[in-house]
């Protein structure tokens, strides 16, 4: 389709050409993905009528990463579309584009202008390459198991039946799993720049020290960047972005995270927490319209720390109230725990659950800094000593193996999109 | 020469500064906690007292032990008035490391106790992990009867009627028809290995980790972690025993008959054999696998856990209706 386009000069037979790539991808993804969901919401809103349209729901197993390598390839035939990119002729580079196996199942989900011309280049990495592509594996296993799967345990069983615990035990699983997902995707998508790495190919950074951000624009430009960027590149810039006028700014920015939420999966938790990001957004915008969004930690004398730090914890409280429609599996849990929020339920080892939360937040955010003081997701080869660089890398492995031999592995989260 | 002794001296020391962290790290955010055990040349293996404990497993256990070493509130061995006590022996399901302590049998029951009798009701936990008849027998002499428990429940199912020896508890023997306990584990290999390593054992949370992924690796089932379903693996089936109904186990269950206030819970399906040789003895019994078949045949699989999705011991469901049922047969039994 990407050739048809490109070799095509009719304006609207390009066009054509796009809508049947866009309508295909998007009707793989939409029938694996939402046709049971669209279904079963009908069907519960007909319910009342006595129209049963439970007949139409279907077991379809869903293809592993389906969302990531559909947005991927429509990426590759917008951009040929625009101009912005040549088609390849090869069928093998574009298979290869599609599914470049470490990065396949679970992003980041790479652009076509990025990747393809790597593919069609290949050479051996380099050993820079090499050096890089196996720290960033060491680093990111470490953060999923280590950070990722210890906390996972304990949020996995908690969210399995939130009526079984104590406020203080919910809202420990509810932190433990902000670090979880973000350990575990993040640790994920290094394993995947490493293992390109490794195989000569360069991909993009997708996390960016998220849970240091003090806004929530600045959030989504440090976590899951390939999507956030993706989502603005080709659906908010070509719904009219922040060109039609400040409503339609706003509208576009709610129906950019709406489909960004149910994107991650077919279910309405998935399309609120996208809702709330929306809602943050636009407030965010409305609050701090004709400011300068910083990129960077900027202070300069203790007092702007201390306005950092109360910015960067507020944003971290919003993004975790979002992660509880993230990851509750039903609304009835969701219920149980706010009310027990709000009806506050103590029970015991309230002490031990601040200590264990802390610990777990020193540790993901030491990793943070380093990352953000070195500005390298490769903070180890910064240091300059061989034999501790050597230790550390060490360290960091055998802990991972040990765990890992004593304890039954979490799959990513991100898989099951 | 020089340059690279110093090169292995500084990696050395880096590692192990880095393990001294992780080893807080491990500790602190509990990911293992300590070993939970402390072998005293008396009682054997017991749990250490006070100890925070945070267990995954098929559940998710967040809690400790008590300050005299044992699960649930600390009652200390001289009763108040006309408290009325129970004592549970048995082994991990009788723990119950799997669920919090207020959603126990232990604690459910003491709560029905002390809301249906004005008369105040103690429920002890003795919980152990693998603990077969002999080793809640020799518990009960050596620990438990201090508690002046008025009722001692302990719970049992086949395989804990096998008369097998955990080399760090003492155990049963039978020295010219009579019943003794016999501490001879202290002489043994493995306990004064124990003592070599007890302070690691007890102090460091990442050994114990390290200790549990050396014996995966022993055992060869590292590369079933590994290679996941792309390894075919071994057929792990022990070899069942054939049941065999021992002298010593018997002397156990005549000598729990004199004592008088002893009642034995079946956990799983007895050997008839045993069944009628404890209905013999006036020993009392309650069956649990009443209400657990019960509690399956309403649709809910007592040993399903949904977190993990696997079978285990008994979980929130079970504890439940195990409570309700004990209490229901208790009332009968208590004065």
């Amino acid at each position: 389709m990407g050739i048809s386009i490109h070799a095509c000069d009719d304006k609207r037979k390009r066009r054509l050409f796009l809508l049947v790539s866009l309508f295909s991808n998007l009707g793989i993804l939409g029938f694996f993905k939402y046709f049971n969901f669209f279904v079963d919401s009908f069907s519960q809103s007909f319910d009342f009528l006595g129209v049963n349209l439970d007949y139409l729901h279907i077991n379809i197993i869903l293809p592993v990463g389906i969302s990531f390598y559909t947005f991927q390839t429509l990426s590759y035939t917008i951009d040929v579309y625009k101009g912005e990119l040549k088609p390849t002729f090869s069928f093998l580079d574009f298979s290869l584009f599609v599914a470049f196996f470490p990065q396949l199942v679970a992003g980041p989900i790479e652009r076509a202008k990025n990747l393809l011309p790597q593919i069609r280049d290949l050479t051996l990495p380099h050993k820079e390459q090499v050096r890089q592509g196996v720290v960033l594996i060491v680093t990111g296993m470490f953060r999923k198991v280590i950070i990722g799967d210890t906390t996972g345990k304990i949020v996995d069983h908690t969210f399995a039946d939130t009526s079984l615990y104590s406020s203080p035990e919910l809202l420990m699983a509810l932190v433990l799993f902000s670090l979880q997902i973000y350990a575990d995707f993040s640790g994920y998508s290094s394993i995947a720049r490493g293992t390109a790495k490794l195989l000569g190919i360069e991909l993009m950074k997708n996390f960016n020290q998220p849970y240091l951000a003090s806004n929530i624009t600045e959030f989504w430009r440090r976590w899951h960047i390939s999507l956030s960027t993706w989502l603005r590149d080709y659906l908010y810039i070509p719904l009219g972005g922040n060109r039609k006028g400040t409503r339609r700014t706003y509208m576009n920015l709610m129906i950019t995270m709406l489909l960004g939420g149910l994107w991650h999966g077919a279910s309405w938790n998935f399309v609120i927490w996208g809702g709330l990001h929306g809602l943050y957004l636009g407030l965010h915008k409305f609050y701090s319209s004709g400011k300068k969004i910083q990129h960077e930690f900027r202070f300069t004398n203790l007092k702007g720390l201390m306005v950092y730090l109360a910015k960067a914890f507020f944003t971290y409280l919003m993004v975790l109230f979002t992660w509880l429609f993230f990851r509750a599996t039903n609304f009835s849990d969701i219920s149980h725990f706010v009310s027990k929020m709000i009806n506050w339920e103590p029970g015991g080892y309230s002490g031990r659950i601040v200590v264990i939360c802390t610990i777990y937040l020193l540790l993901s955010h030491s990793l943070d800094f380093f990352e953000y003081y070195t500005k390298k997701h490769t903070y180890i080869l910064r240091i300059k000593s061989a034999p501790i660089r050597l230790s550390v890398l060490t360290y960091m492995s055998l802990v991972v193996f040990i765990y890992m031999l004593q304890s039954d592995p979490l799959p990513f989260v991100y898989f099951q999109f | 020469m020089q340059k690279f002794i110093v090169n292995i001296g500084t990696f050395l020391l880096s590692l192990l500064f880095l393990f001294f962290l992780n080893e807080l790290f491990f500790r602190y955010a509990e990911i293992e906690t300590l070993s939970e055990f402390e072998v005293n040349e008396k009682i054997g293996q017991k749990l250490r007292p006070n100890l925070p404990l945070l267990w995954l497993n098929e559940g998710y256990y967040l809690g400790s032990t008590n300050e005299l070493g044992y699960l649930g509130p600390a009652y200390p061995p001289k009763k108040e008035g006309a408290t009325f006590r129970i004592g549970l022996l048995g082994d991990s399901f009788i723990a119950g490391f799997q669920l919090a302590e207020k959603h126990h049998f232990r604690n459910r029951l003491e709560n029905k106790f002390n809301k249906a009798d004005q008369r105040r009701t103690q429920v002890l936990n003795f919980g152990m992990i693998d603990f077969n008849l002999s080793d809640a027998y020799c518990y009960y002499h050596n620990f438990t009867k201090q508690f002046n428990n008025d009722l001692t429940l302990i719970f049992i199912e086949t395989s804990d009627l096998y008369e097998l020896r955990n080399p760090l508890r003492p155990s049963c023997v039978l020295e010219n028809g009579n019943l003794k306990i016999d501490r001879s584990f202290v002489k043994g290999e493995v306990y004064q290995n124990y003592l070599k390593t007890e302070f690691f054992r007890k102090n460091s949370a990442f050994l114990k980790t390290a200790k549990q992924g050396l014996r995966i690796f022993k055992n060869d089932q590292w590369k079933n972690k590994i290679f996941d379903k792309f390894y075919p693996g071994k057929d792990n089936k022990k070899d069942t025993l054939d049941f065999h109904f021992g002298d010593i186990t018997k002397a156990i269950l005549q000598e729990l008959g004199q004592i008088g206030n002893v009642v034995i819970i079946y956990k799983k399906p007895i050997p008839n054999e045993v069944v009628k040789y404890i209905e013999n003895l006036d020993l009392k019994t309650i069956d649990l696998t009443i209400p657990l078949k019960g509690l399956e045949k309403s649709g809910i699989d007592p040993y399903y856990w949904k977190a993990t999705n696997t079978r285990g011991h008994w979980n929130h469901e079970a504890h439940r209706v195990i409570s309700d049922y004990l209490f229901e047969q208790l009332n009968h039994m208590v004065p």
